[in-house]
């Protein structure tokens, strides 16, 4: 590191003036030195926003009108993928870069003002969420949607909060996202898949602006913190996952707000009040909205509070953030106590499954989880694989040409005194978010295991925040050439792209678009009129609150159009049994069920996600190698005393209150 | 024994799928958007003064959507606790929560103004272009929705039968509804252990339409009866379309 002989850091920061080259050869290995040292952190170039312009709109309305245009093709094309036509699903993902690419080309042009940068990311937010309406239009088809969907319905129906939810009991503990969308339908006359939609399209716009201005502060560059934005919509839970209506969509954008108060709180010279009371608002609706992202930002923020520490911030300051980091665990540990949930457990479970899928990953020396296949042998095309994995590759090439870069931002330096060498470095929230970067190389293994995936993706999350700001460091610091700036602005706006298409393709791949074509146990591809319409049957002719027994998702439909108690996942084993033993019967006395939703389509093929019920109550069951078999489905129509109210013709519902009675 | 043809809940199963829980109109879109403002400028009013010497104004407008969903959330518990979590107490609580905050409504308006004041000028031909893009986000949205709509891979007829009181009651309702995209002639028998009670011939039902009876049945809530429902369609007497019972048992 000593030697200097290469390529010089541009810490005085001229645009474009790295100097040097490679110089000889002055002793044994210098090339492969100098080779090394100019992939990994030599040189890197001004990041600053010098050549900016004034503020003007510059290209924003042009743009706009592009996203717009996209939009409405992908909308088209999600027509003709409901009609089967096969190029469809390729088109859409082509829409999405028309618009992606564009903009983040404008976006790392130099001379782009801040103002335009800023609105061509609320332009690239707009669009991304727009697509996700475009892939569900009319209502909830994600699987979590359908969880909150049915807190909402509670606190509307009810005007009560922490009504217990069958779908997911965890949820009715942290209900802010539920009451932010209940309030807005109860006096709009909206309908909360309509109120929902706002909600977090208002939070998305927040998360996105967020993560600017917290990149803005920690960089000082306005043109590294859009591409840093852009990067991170190349998370592979950003474009659906996170812009569902669940509530980690809403607790990430108060994260993000209160990580930002946070820097800007270190930053300042005097502690304000104002900003602490800010901050604790914002941490304490964070604390009520989720739980798992509470934790991450305690770790966030106790992770910030020991890097000050050992940077040897003054005291003042360390005792701002320690403070801080302090209120940010203790609150929702408070919430959880006060409102009496089950997180712990909840939270717990998903450890568990994450543990034991890595055990078996580590088992079998790499992973039981086919990529790119799922459980009902369904592959995806090539060009998918193809794309997923050149933005996962793309993503660690620029971490490996960024990590030591944006760790020289962060002014971190190592430090030879005596014998001893001491670290020191003047930007903590930099390093943090460099450091977390660590964890996506864990995230990418994590995908690798059926029970670990789920886990790996949520990680992501976290990990984009670090994956972000640093890959946009190696794009803008070393991978561009000033003198050729529109071969760098386009190259660095289709690589942009590619992640974004990627991260989407990790996310939901072959769920990007809902199949035209009904498939068993697929979640947004097993929702469809008929099943809704049989849910409705069931509220308008039976009733709300009758306890379900149901496969996943029918669970689902029931449980919110049908307004009905679906049974515990693991209560409804008697739907898969061959017969109704001693054990089902004391399943079905513990559980009462009243009634059962036999989906004979469910025989058709094989599930898609290898299980019926809920992948928790079926970890220890072997995936299912062939349909299931309709026999078992058909046994409760062999039983005494058990009628059949309902027949559609491939649904019918068994009332089997005399299998649950005493 | 009464028989009739009434109008579908919705106008077809696709349809369901946009059910609102809720039913909205200009004046009550109006006053969410009224509510949903007032909240933001109470937040931004706040925040501005909050943050005054240590945020740009970008700053503290992004930090103000946080504090106001904050807010929300803070009203929505506190409604909870009151037992007033509705329309008229989301109103209430926001009105009074203006009128607390006020003073710092001043702060909220200079947010909005420093911004918009500094915004750069703007052409008519790119003013042209945004409101284009609005127009053609909101027709991409209409279209999406219209294709989602009109998919049905299924068609079907829904048959139910339920047993119309207690155990011991031997009035049922029976009914169809027609979900087949074409208007369809049906038939129907009624068995009570297997021996055939009643019968209907030549039921023409429209898309989407319902057909819907109640039946007295004497003697149907005896000891093992099985009341027995078959549907027939199209004239096909020789298999039955759909199938339903009810045993006294259950």
């Amino acid at each position: 590191m000593a030697d200097t002989t290469a390529f010089s850091l541009d810490s005085a920061g001229k645009p474009g003036k790295a100097t040097g080259g490679f110089a000889a050869v002055r002793r044994p290995f210098n090339a492969v030195y100098n080779g090394v040292s100019f992939l990994l952190w030599r040189p890197t170039w001004d990041l600053s926003d010098a050549r900016s312009g004034a503020a003007s709109w510059g290209w924003a309305p042009q743009l706009a009108l592009v996203t717009a245009a996209a939009v409405y093709v992908a909308a088209l094309c999600a027509n003709a993928h409901r009609n089967g036509a096969e190029w469809s699903k390729l088109a859409f993902y082509l829409c999405i870069a028309g618009f992606i690419v564009p903009v983040a080309v404008r976006t790392v042009w130099p001379s782009t003002s801040r103002w335009e940068r800023i609105w061509l990311l609320v332009i690239a937010t707009l669009g991304l969420f727009l697509i996700k309406i475009v892939r569900a239009p009319i209502g909830f088809i994600d699987h979590d949607e359908f969880l909150h969907w049915r807190a909402a319905l509670d606190i509307l129906e009810t005007q009560q909060l922490f009504t217990h939810n069958p779908l997911l009991p965890v949820s009715s503990f942290y209900p802010g996202l539920e009451i932010a969308t209940a309030g807005l339908a109860s006096v709009s006359g909206l309908s909360v898949f309509a109120a929902g939609s706002l909600v977090v399209l208002f939070a998305r716009l927040i998360q996105v602006c967020a993560l600017f201005i917290l990149y803005a502060r920690i960089t000082g560059s306005s043109r590294v913190s859009a591409l840093g934005c852009l990067v991170y919509m190349g998370c592979s839970t950003f474009v659906v996952f996170n812009a569902q209506f669940s509530y980690e969509s809403l607790a990430l954008a108060f994260l993000l707000v209160a990580f930002f108060l946070a820097v800007a709180l270190q930053q300042a010279q005097r502690a304000s009040l104002g900003v602490i009371a800010v901050l604790v608002c914002v941490v304490s609706a964070l604390a009520t909205t989720h739980h798992v992202t509470s934790y991450a930002l305690a770790g966030l923020l106790l992770g910030y509070a020991v890097l000050e520490l050992f940077r040897g911030a003054y005291a003042t300051r360390l005792g701002r953030a320690l403070l801080i980091s302090a209120f940010a665990i203790l609150v929702p540990l408070a919430w959880s106590k006060i409102v009496g949930s089950s997180g712990g457990s909840y939270l717990g479970r998903i450890f568990e499954i994450t543990i034991h899928g890595v055990e078996d990953m580590l088992q079998s020396f790499g992973g039981d989880r086919q990529l790119f296949v799922g459980a009902d042998g369904t592959a995806a095309p090539v060009w998918q694989r193809s794309t997923a994995i050149a933005a996962v590759l793309l993503t660690c090439m620029a971490l490996a040409c960024g990590f030591l870069r944006a760790l020289d931002k962060a002014g971190l330096k190592i430090e030879r005194v005596k014998f001893r060498f001491l670290l020191t470095w003047t930007n903590s929230a930099l390093l943090l978010l460099t450091l977390l970067t660590l964890t996506y190389p864990v995230s990418v293994v994590l995908r690798l295991s059926s029970f670990g995936w789920e886990f790996g993706n949520r990680l992501s999350t976290i990990a984009f925040l670090g994956v972000g700001v640093v890959v946009a460091v190696a794009a803008l610091g070393f991978w561009w050439v000033d003198r050729y700036e529109r071969l760098s602005s386009a190259v660095i706006g289709a690589l942009a792209g590619v992640l974004v298409l990627g991260g989407i393709i990790g996310g939901v791949g072959q769920f990007v678009l809902v199949s035209p074509t009904y498939r068993v146990v697929a979640d947004s591809d097993s929702i469809e009129p008929m099943g809704i319409s049989a849910a409705h049957w069931a509220r308008t002719w039976l009733g709300p609150n009758n306890t379900f027994m149901a496969d996943r998702v029918n669970r689902l439909l029931f449980s919110t159009y049908g307004r009905q108690r679906a049974v515990e996942v693991g209560d409804s084993s008697p739907l898969l049994a061959k017969k109704i033993g001693e054990k089902e019967r004391l399943s079905m006395l513990r559980s009462q069920a009243a009634f059962a939703v036999i989906d004979m389509r469910l025989t058709y093929e094989l599930p898609v996600f290898g299980f019926v019920l809920d992948s928790g109550s079926e970890k220890a069951m072997p995936v299912y190698e062939e349909p299931l078999d309709p026999m078992v489905l058909l046994k409760f129509g062999r039983q005494p005393g058990v009628s059949r109210v309902f027949d559609n013709g491939y649904m019918t519902i068994a009332d089997i209150r005399v299998l649950s009675d005493d | 024994m009464i028989s009739c043809l009434i109008p579908p809940l919705l106008s077809g199963p696709g349809s369901q799928l946009a059910i609102a829980e809720g039913h909205v109109t200009a004046a009550s879109a109006l006053v969410g958007l009224a509510a949903a403002g007032v909240i933001w400028m109470i937040g931004s009013g706040l925040t501005k003064r909050a943050l005054a010497d240590t945020a740009s104004n970008f700053e503290a407008l992004v930090v103000s959507g946080a504090v106001a969903l904050a807010l929300v959330i803070g009203l929505g518990l506190i409604l909870h606790g009151i037992g007033h979590l509705n329309a008229t107490g989301w109103l209430v609580s926001i009105g009074v929560l203006a009128i607390l905050t006020f003073p710092y409504l001043g702060g909220s308006i200079a947010l909005f103004t420093g911004i918009l004041c500094r915004r750069p000028h703007m052409s008519g031909r790119d003013a042209l272009m945004l409101a284009s893009a609005v127009i053609l986000s909101v027709v991409a949205i209409q279209e999406a929705r219209n294709g989602a709509f009109s998919h049905r891979e299924f068609a079907f007829t829904e048959l139910w039968l339920l047993r119309d009181g207690d155990k011991a009651s031997d009035q049922f309702v029976l009914g169809f509804t027609n979900h087949e995209r074409v208007t369809a002639m049906y038939g129907l028998d009624i068995l009570v252990d297997g021996r055939l009670v009643d019968v209907w011939n030549g039921i023409e039902v429209e898309p989407g339409k319902s057909w819907i009876t109640a039946l007295s049945l004497p003697g149907a809530a005896g000891p093992s009866r099985r009341v027995e429902g078959l549907l027939y369609k199209n004239g096909d007497r020789e298999t039955a379309y759909r199938r339903v019972w009810v045993e006294s048992g259950a």
